[in-house]
């Protein structure tokens, strides 16, 4: 992958058949980029992504630190849109804990409860492949444990990008 | 190709009013009412052609940093790619050219009379001038909206963009000031402007239509 005469990384070959799948890195290795080109929001300068089945057949719920959300919008506001845009019929805000905060506007969360609404707005509807872009990154232990309850729970398969590994996860991945 | 559009309208909309860009436009509105106003009060009649360039003024430089950015707002806080994951980037463009057709309509059906009324014009003319409104309305958010998606793609800040415009919808601009002078003045439309104004409109439309997945791929 390039951008303009920069090459960010290349020579990347990976099968991501597990259900759970990590990408290692450090800043600037192209992680983030990685995971836009997985998700097909940006195509490779050079090289070739196959998906089974097809990309246009596979939902994609994806976060990443570069995103932020409606600042005017409440909780709620912002999840019905998402939940509506990806014809899901029924959501339930006590999953992440944001009940107590639905009527929040989005610019008013900290920044543990702006994560959380991300990445409550990315498992929306149990898509079939999760992109998750440094998820942890300003969760709080509460956070933290919910992320990994959530993980744990899907059968179905998840790409995680982090600069932090835990011992225990296996890295599939290192740029 | 549409899928989604009427609730990425509806999310435009409320994003359109809640957001701070609605001060600015509550403020040039006002700003140029009360340069409307206070004409009569001097008692200074104002030409036909002045006063079609005070409507254009307040429905065009009201909303274009509005429509502009909304573009670049979107593409700069990442919403961009996560409605693309879910919908088509033309159900995305054409939302929010319909979102700034609405507000500028809704603006020019506050301002339009008002003006009409206070600055001495023929009431008659007003449904007239109220029609070349909506064409010129939509005219100028498709254009607007096209320059303002490839300018949000190169990465062009939110306030060089309207320079880079200005250019592209002068032309477009100066027809509609003519057309509704020529209404303020004659109670006549040249056709032959309107009939520019609408073969621009349409070709715009065609153009995002067929190009805008292109564009997505190569940008």
């Amino acid at each position: 992958m390039r951008f303009d005469r920069n090459i960010v990384f290349g020579d990347v070959s990976c099968d991501f058949t597990q259900r759970l799948s990590i990408i290692c890195g450090a800043n600037g290795s192209g992680k983030t980029t990685l995971m836009k080109i997985l998700s097909g929001l940006v195509n490779p300068t050079s090289g070739k992504i196959t998906y089974t089945p097809g990309i246009a057949n596979i939902r994609i719920g994806f976060d990443s630190p570069y995103i932020h959300l409606y600042p005017d919008l409440t909780v709620r506001e912002i999840m019905d849109f998402f939940s509506r845009l990806k014809r899901i019929e029924k959501y339930d805000l006590r999953e992440w804990e944001l009940h107590k905060i639905r009527h929040k506007k989005y610019k008013n969360l900290s920044s543990g409860f702006k994560q959380r609404v991300k990445l409550a707005q990315a498992f929306l509807g149990n898509p079939d492949l999760l992109l998750l872009d440094e998820p942890e990154q300003h969760l709080d232990e509460g956070g933290k444990n919910l992320l990994k309850e959530k993980l744990s729970q899907r059968e179905k398969m998840i790409i995680v990008s982090t600069n932090n590994p835990e011992s225990e996860q296996k890295i599939v991945l290192w740029l | 190709m549409f899928s989604g559009f009427r609730l990425l309208f509806a999310k435009e909309i409320m994003t359109l009013t809640r957001g701070k860009s609605i001060f600015g436009v509550s403020l040039g509105i006002a700003f140029v009412l009360s340069f409307a106003v206070s004409m009569p009060l001097a008692e200074v009649a104002l030409d036909p052609t002045v006063i079609a360039t005070l409507i254009w003024t307040i429905l065009f430089f009201s909303t274009i940093g509005v429509h502009l950015g909304s573009f670049t707002v979107e593409e700069n806080q990442g919403t961009y790619d996560l409605l693309k994951l879910a919908t088509s980037p033309t159900a995305i463009f054409m939302s929010k050219v319909a979102a700034n057709t609405i507000l500028m309509l809704v603006i020019g059906l506050v301002c339009i009379p008002l003006m009409v009324l206070w600055l001495g014009v023929d009431v008659v003319v007003l449904p007239t001038v109220l029609l070349v409104s909506i064409i010129g309305c939509l005219c100028l958010s498709l254009s607007e909206g096209f320059i303002g998606y490839l300018l949000s793609k190169a990465r062009v800040g939110e306030v060089a963009a309207p320079i880079i415009l200005l250019p592209v919808v002068l032309p477009i601009l100066v027809s509609l000031i003519i057309i509704t002078s020529s209404v303020l003045e004659k109670g006549t439309i040249s056709i032959n402007l309107v009939v520019v104004i609408v073969s621009l409109s349409l070709a715009i439309l065609v153009a995002s239509l067929l190009f805008l997945p292109m564009l997505e791929e190569w940008l």
